[in-house]
């Protein structure tokens, strides 16, 4: 089985098993939607703030949202021997990560796509610089997903998961809230131009961790 | 507090934190010696504590 | 039971019992030239007054906190690649990454007590600063790893993957907050000087400082590698009693 087919399957059998499931859309977009609405708690509405920390507020609850997306694709493995299944198909460390890291960014596309919806609607945004909102978000995305998926492996199958991949995986996600709050503030409210360099940050993150992926996943999944 | 006073607190600070850090390396690595025991098992015919009779010398 | 050690050549101690005293003995020297120094014999600087002296504990604190986690790396590096792979190199990463995260913990400590009376708040959204909080919480994150539970070997390979890993995400973390708050300086008011001109005595306890916390870094790594190295005999003879009881067997 070639590469290419190898990830076709891992990210479709992962897609398949979440339209089954229909977790992301039952369970983790309303916890991201939930998330919006108490930041409206948190923060007075009728004085500006949410409109002018919308890009933060959004990309947190991404990152909070993201952490159970991630959790859940490993947790699917843990199921019906399906990690014995998979380890004995023989299939290439490499293949497996892209394909699972596939999966999780496809989640995350629509997470990002109904949160930003909800977000707009309700902190009241005016949304320009859509170029520079869509290159962010999709070098975001792949960086979320890359990291997410090399972290999640590596909490797999640990006692401890839901509260060590939290730990380990935020600090390491601190560069991509960063870069891509920025890159939203300068698209939204400032000169969409200045975004540019933080694209190419996240993109950089992005490209580091598919390839640091690509090398670790193999041996990490072996010891799982 | 003066400034005298923060510089006092963070001498006396760093030699907690280090010196507490030294007595904790030191205590575990006594009771790894099997030299002091953090707990007695109830049982009397419950296996002993690995460390009571350990024979790892150095 | 020694098949579960990697033992191409396994040692019991970092430095010979010799040299770990005379180690231990420069440590406490040079600590005590610090203090000499640092409170007594250089000068209160112009601008911030007494607090200045804080520094000559906050940076080699932070100097010797990237050490510890330069050789974290190392050593895992070290463990990964097959031809150097050993046990002390695992023992190595575990007990640096633990004295830096307690060195890492002490800078932040010192870098509020120092921007209390020098900038008026206990903490402030400096690069350098909130950099070091993220190492604080990727090496946090790494001895969680470390602690959970799993055959030597196993803990090992996941341990020294994960320390490769951190490492990689710690000059994207470096660059990325340096440049969201030199964009920010615009707006700042003050401009803390961390890293002031200094001269004659003042660099002098600066570098005795440094001194002394990488000597202590030595001196603990000692007494934290042994520690690490009983405790995992400790973890065999454990395992060992445990199936010894359980199959019933001769005592």
């Amino acid at each position: 089985m070639n590469a290419f087919s190898e990830i076709k399957l891992i990210a479709g059998k992962d897609l398949r098993i979440e339209m089954r499931s229909r977790i992301l859309l039952s369970q983790v977009l309303p916890f991201g939607a939930i998330v919006v609405l108490l930041f409206a708690f948190a923060l007075d509405p009728d004085r500006g703030i949410l409109t002018r920390v919308a890009p933060g507020l959004f990309w947190i609850t991404v990152l909070l949202a993201a952490l159970l997306a991630i959790g859940r694709a490993f947790s699917i493995e843990q199921q019906h021997g399906a990690r014995d299944g998979l380890r004995l198909a023989g299939l290439d460390g490499s293949s497996v990560f892209i394909g699972k890291a596939i999966a999780i960014a496809v989640q995350l596309v629509i997470l990002e796509a109904v949160l930003g919806l909800t977000v707009v609607v309700l902190y009241g945004v005016e949304v320009h610089g859509v170029v520079v909102l869509v290159a962010t978000a999709t070098a975001a995305t792949i960086g979320l997903a890359a990291a997410g998926t090399l972290y999640g492996v590596l909490a797999a199958g640990l006692r401890a998961r839901e509260t060590l991949l939290p730990l380990l995986l935020l600090p390491v996600l601190a560069p991509v809230m960063l870069g891509a709050t920025r890159a939203f503030e300068d698209g939204l409210e400032g000169v969409p131009g200045d975004a540019w360099p933080w694209v190419a940050l996240l993109t950089v993150f992005a490209l580091l961790y598919t390839g640091v992926g690509m090398l670790a996943f193999g041996p990490l999944w072996e010891d799982t | 507090m003066t400034d005298a006073g923060f510089v006092i607190a963070s001498w006396v600070i760093t030699a907690l934190v280090l010196g507490g850090y030294v007595l904790r390396i030191a205590l575990r690595t006594a009771v790894a010696r099997g030299e002091k025991t953090l707990f007695r098992p109830d049982a009397p015919d419950a296996p002993k504590a690995p460390m009571s009779e350990n024979g790892v010398h150095q | 039971m020694s098949e579960k050690r990697l033992n191409n050549d396994d040692r019991s101690a970092l430095l010979p019992r010799a040299v770990g005293r005379v180690v231990d003995a420069l440590t406490l020297v040079s600590i005590g030239a610090l203090t000499f120094f640092g409170l007594w014999a250089s000068p209160a600087d112009v601008v911030q007054g007494d607090a200045q002296r804080i520094m000559y504990l906050h940076v080699p604190a932070a100097w010797a906190a990237y050490v510890a986690f330069g050789i974290t790396t190392l050593a895992s590096l070290l463990w990964l690649w097959p031809r150097t792979r050993s046990a002390v190199w695992d023992r190595v990463a575990g007990a640096s990454a633990e004295i830096g995260l307690i060195f890492t913990g002490l800078t932040l400590l010192l870098g509020s007590l120092w921007g209390r009376p020098v900038w008026g708040v206990w903490w402030a959204w400096d690069a350098r600063l909130v950099s070091t909080a993220v190492l604080f919480f990727l090496y946090l994150g790494y001895l969680a790893i470390r602690a959970v539970p799993a055959e030597p070997i196993v803990r090992a390979r996941r341990s020294a993957i994960t320390a490769v890993i951190v490492f990689i995400d710690v000059p994207i973390v470096h660059f990325s907050v340096n440049w969201w708050r030199t964009l920010h300086q615009k707006a700042t008011v003050f401009n803390p000087e961390l890293n002031p001109e200094i001269h004659g005595v003042m660099a002098l306890t600066l570098w005795i400082g440094v001194v002394a916390f990488t000597l202590l870094y030595v001196s603990l790594m000692n007494r934290r590698y042994q520690l690490a190295y009983l405790e995992e005999g400790l973890e065999e003879t454990a395992l060992d009693a445990a199936i010894l009881q359980r199959s019933g067997g001769v005592k």
